[in-house]
């Protein structure tokens, strides 16, 4: 058998006294969508907060295709290839679409002896993506502040489509979206997964998440209470799990 | 372009404010007094300003990164004052106007570190530096000021006069200002910038190095601090204890009344440029016009205030504004 | 990095963004309603700013001539002050408006800041000048006490504004090269209050004559002055508020020179205006030579000699019996003549170097008379004028 995309092992996360993590193992496959749910406080954001490298795990440790690895800030998780879309987006209100979807990996271009932002080609990349998502924000040079909850979300996500190599994690990704947006957000999430790009998928609402999902993790309180393969449980059984005592 | 596109595209410009003001102020100094336009004042407005807005450049710079910096007037005044104490020691101008400019890199690396290091605002941080360099300051001269004597081919090449209007100051405060736009606009560390000032966590969720991207920013201020305090003291041909007091009130004035947030991310360097323009020209009018110079804080004042509301007011509406494809 | 993902099977057409139709009269309410309140912020400033100025215009009121008398007894002192505030009263309301300078523009550019009280004599002296005259006077004064950047900036300003004639303090060797600046535009300069270190480059540069205190004279003429209240030969005690600068070290200087004339030995005590701090230094040396016995007398080139007073009253001496002089008004002196402890203070007469170069400028711009240097500072308040001072103190003029 293959070693798993992702293994994260014994995972404890303190913050102060509060013991948010206890001891998480996590595993994630190639080409799978694992569901991340859990109640409130449950642990699920921090969780794949230490995986995409906001923070450090103060137990246990992470395996990346079988190698060990120590995440000393998001740049390292981005450079192995795993993207992330946080619930709280993290996008610069103020910049526009395209300064943010390529913040950190800006595109240049020589202008003599230095390298300059190349802005036409920044702009043509986010056209061509848009375009290929189904999207349309009229004016790329607006800050994202101008644009709706939901379009934000979709620029988030799409910022996450655009670099994804190897891993995805997306937070919460559903929350802002009409129901035909997040509808469309699950296709791309089965899309992603047939050229063989792993997702992890936080949230509150079981019934977007169970139809796609390979495997559903739930934690509770900050244990993994369980590991579900598809199929295995039903809708209720889960939810019974997240709000047990 | 029709007029429409062109009229919104320049609404959106965070420069507006302070630009209609500016015209509107000059226009009424000039129709009350008309000596206010003589090319003997035009000439004296062009040199007095650069020195001073190459701090508040640094400054804009820094606010678009989210933070302040208290230490500018300090520095301002330290830095040309140990470059004194270098040249009576018989050393070289340019040797000495090199050390004194390692000198303020490093107090503005000092300051950054502290501030990104233990979380302490910058206000904090950078008050401390304000205090500490000006006690430096009369500490080493006593209190009283120093000759201030370097070389002349210093003099020349720093506040030489180059033709009719033109002096060398204002040529060098063109090249930081043409040079610091770039950055911010076509470079990727401009970008960095913006980010971590507009929202650091965002930033650093991509990957990027905050506390380094502010570090370098802190040191261009504390740098451009003390350019501005050398250029002043070479063309007063004195350093004083006290020079530069209350300047980094100036400078975020200017940025502010320019178009750049207090909270960091928004920021407009030509806004800064036409705001220290519009200070400058606000106190030399009042002169002109023989109006008591006690005036001078409360124009300011209310002019700051206008500019704030202005911009936040055209921003609001330009934000909504789109045009359509 | 991989490019755009090709997701053929979800193209949907999204609703699109919002697109808010800007019409042409938002776009322009928008910009008119800036550039209204831009304009009017801009016309505000100015009016008022003028009409600031223009309120310096004299009004005419009657000339009166008043007399002045003051008893000299020193037991009445009640009746003197009833005397003396009444003769006041008229003698301030009496300033008269002329028409002899009429037209003329002066400028005034100073190094004391918008704070210092010293200045405000000085600038009602001007003002008071420019109302008889009938002139039209303005002082400039930086932000920042004894900036030189922001003087500097107002001396060019005030330049460019070509005023008849232009009054500065040359705090700064600096300074100099704006005066030559003005001369060279054609405007009259005097200076007034603080002379340059060398008063001939001060000529040279075009600075047509010096009103102020001479400072070394007037350390001379204190010591001589206070000279009656102490033996030839005496141990005498120095207080330097500011050591290392002109004005302190010349005055300094002075009082020096005379004391070597008068056999006597003396100590300089550094201090700074800071008086909780003169009055620990001053106990400590006066433990150490102790008053009366050795020191017999204290003088000062600033004005904290008369917290002596108070060291000595701790220590059980009297009033009297050490001599106290000291430099310039301000209620810490007045307090101190009045109560016996200092005996002599020396005043450079702030009011007159406001006055007096109003006066030259417009008569060379009248009739082309010369300017004269006036050395204001030997007027000397003691136990025999001191009501008076006071009174005029309060108000501003002394």
């Amino acid at each position: 058998m293959p070693a798993p995309l992702v293994e994260m092992i014994n995972i404890h996360k303190w913050f102060g006294s509060i013991h948010a993590l206890k001891g998480v193992d996590f595993r994630v496959d190639n080409g799978e969508i694992v569901g991340l749910v859990g109640d409130n406080g449950a642990g699920k954001s921090t969780l794949i907060k230490i995986l995409s490298g906001l923070y450090p795990p103060d137990e246990g440790k992470i395996l990346f295709e079988g190698r060990e690895v120590r995440f000393r800030s998001p740049k390292d998780a981005i450079k192995l290839g795993i993207e992330t879309v946080h619930q709280d987006q993290m996008v610069v209100p103020y910049l526009n679409v395209y300064r943010n979807i390529f913040l950190g990996r800006e595109l240049e271009k020589k202008l003599g002896p230095i390298k300059v932002l190349d802005i036409k080609r920044m702009k043509k990349e986010v056209q061509y993506l848009f375009h290929d998502l189904g999207l349309e924000v009229a004016s790329l040079d607006a800050p994202v502040q101008a644009l709706s909850g939901g379009q934000r979300q979709a620029v988030v996500i799409a910022r996450a489509m655009y670099f994804k190599t190897k891993l995805l994690i997306l937070d919460e990704p559903t929350n802002n979206l009409s129901i035909r947006e997040a509808k469309r957000v699950l296709d791309m999430i089965l899309a992603l997964k047939k050229a063989g790009i792993s997702c992890i998928f936080i949230t509150h609402n079981l019934h977007h998440v169970y139809p796609i999902a390979d495997r559903i993790v739930v934690l509770n309180r900050g244990v993994k209470v369980a590991d579900f393969k598809k199929g295995e449980a039903t809708i209720d059984e889960i939810e019974r799990l997240i709000v047990s005592a | 372009m029709n007029f429409r596109e062109i009229g919104i595209s320049i609404l959106q410009k965070k420069e507006v404010s302070v630009t209609l003001i500016l015209l509107a102020t000059i226009l009424t100094f000039y129709s009350i007094q008309p000596k206010f336009l003589s090319p003997l004042n035009v000439e004296v407005l062009l040199k007095i300003t650069p020195e001073l807005g190459i701090v508040a450049l640094g400054v804009t710079m820094l606010m678009i990164g989210g933070e302040f910096d208290l230490s500018v007037g300090s520095v301002f005044g330290f830095a040309p004052l140990v470059m004194s104490v270098m040249l009576q020691g018989g050393m070289n101008t340019w040797l000495a106007f090199a050390i004194v400019m390692i000198i303020c890199l490093t107090i503005g690396a000092i300051q950054g570190f502290i501030t990104v290091k233990t979380g302490i605002p910058s206000f904090i941080t950078t008050l401390g530096g304000m205090l500490i360099w000006r006690g430096l300051a009369l500490v080493i001269t006593g209190g009283h000021p120093m000759y201030f004597t370097p070389s002349k081919d210093f003099v020349v090449i720093l506040t030489g006069k180059l033709c009719p209007f033109i002096y060398s100051q204002l040529i060098i405060f063109l090249a930081i200002l043409i040079t610091l736009q770039f950055i911010l606009e076509r470079h990727k560390f401009g970008n960095w910038i913006y980010a971590v000032g507009g929202r650091r966590e965002a930033a650093e969720a991509m990957g990027v190095n905050a506390g380094m991207v502010k570090v370098v920013l802190f040191m261009l201020c504390s740098l451009l601090a003390g350019l501005g305090g050398v250029i002043q003291s070479t063309r007063m041909s004195q350093a004083m204890p006290n020079q530069g007091s209350g300047l980094e009130f100036d400078a975020i004035a200017a940025a502010v009344i320019g178009g750049t947030s207090l909270f960091g991310g928004v920021g407009t360097l030509i806004g800064t440029m036409l705001g220290e323009f519009l200070t400058r020209v606000i106190e030399n009018g009042l002169i002109i016009i023989r109006a008591p110079s006690y005036y001078f804080r409360l124009y300011i004042g209310i002019v700051i205030i206008l500019a704030v509301i202005g911009n936040l007011y055209i921003q609001r509406r330009a934000v909504k504004l789109r045009v359509k494809k | 990095m991989q490019g755009g993902f090709v997701l053929r099977n979800m193209r949907e057409k999204e609703s699109g963004v919002d697109v808010k139709k800007v019409s042409r009269r938002n776009a322009l309410s928008t910009a008119g309603k800036v550039a209204i309140s831009a304009i009017l912020a801009g016309v505000i400033a100015g009016l008022g700013g003028y009409y600031a100025g223009t309120s310096a215009a004299p009004t005419v009121t009657e000339t009166k001539t008043v007399e002045k008398t003051v008893t000299k007894t020193v037991g009445a002192t009640a009746t003197v002050k009833e005397t003396v505030t009444k003769t006041l009263t008229e003698t301030l309301t009496a300033a008269a408006a002329g028409e002899f300078a009429k037209g003329l523009r002066f400028t005034f550019v100073t190094h004391g800041g918008e704070e210092n009280v010293f200045w405000n004599t000085v600038h009602l002296g001007m003002k008071e000048a420019a109302d008889v005259l009938g002139c039209d006077a303005v002082m400039i004064r930086p932000k920042v006490e004894g900036d030189l950047g922001m003087i500097m900036s107002n001396f060019e300003a005030a330049i460019a504004e070509k005023p008849d004639g232009i009054i500065c303090t040359v705090c700064y060797e600096a300074e100099l090269e704006m005066i030559k600046k003005a001369t060279e535009a054609g405007i009259p300069v005097i200076v007034s209050n603080i002379d340059a270190p060398d008063p001939e480059k001060r000529k040279e540069a075009g600075g047509l004559a010096f009103i102020g205190q001479n400072l070394e004279p007037a350390g001379y003429f204190l010591a001589k002055t206070l000279s009656k209240y102490y033996p030839r030969g005496s141990h005498v005690a120095i207080l330097i508020e500011g050591p290392g600068m002109v004005w302190a070290e010349q005055r300094a200087h002075g009082i020096i020179r005379f004391l070597e004339e008068y056999d006597c030995t003396y100590d300089r005590i550094d201090v700074s205006f800071n008086l909780a701090e003169v009055e620990s230094r001053l106990s400590a040396y006066l433990e150490a030579h102790p008053p009366v016995e050795e020191t017999k007398a204290i003088m000062s080139v600033g004005y904290t000699a008369p917290v002596a007073g108070k060291v000595l009253k701790a220590m059980g001496i009297g009033p009297g019996e050490v001599a106290i002089g000291t430099f310039d008004i301000v209620p810490l002196v007045i307090d101190g003549i009045k109560s016996g402890y200092v005996q002599v203070a020396l005043d450079q007469q702030p009011y007159l170097q406001g006055f007096l170069p109003i006066v030259q400028l417009t008569l060379m711009k009248k009739y082309a008379l010369g300017a004269w240097d006036v050395d204001t500072g030997h007027a000397v308040v003691d136990q025999s004028n001191v009501d008076i001072v006071a009174e005029l103190s309060k108000k501003g003029y002394r």
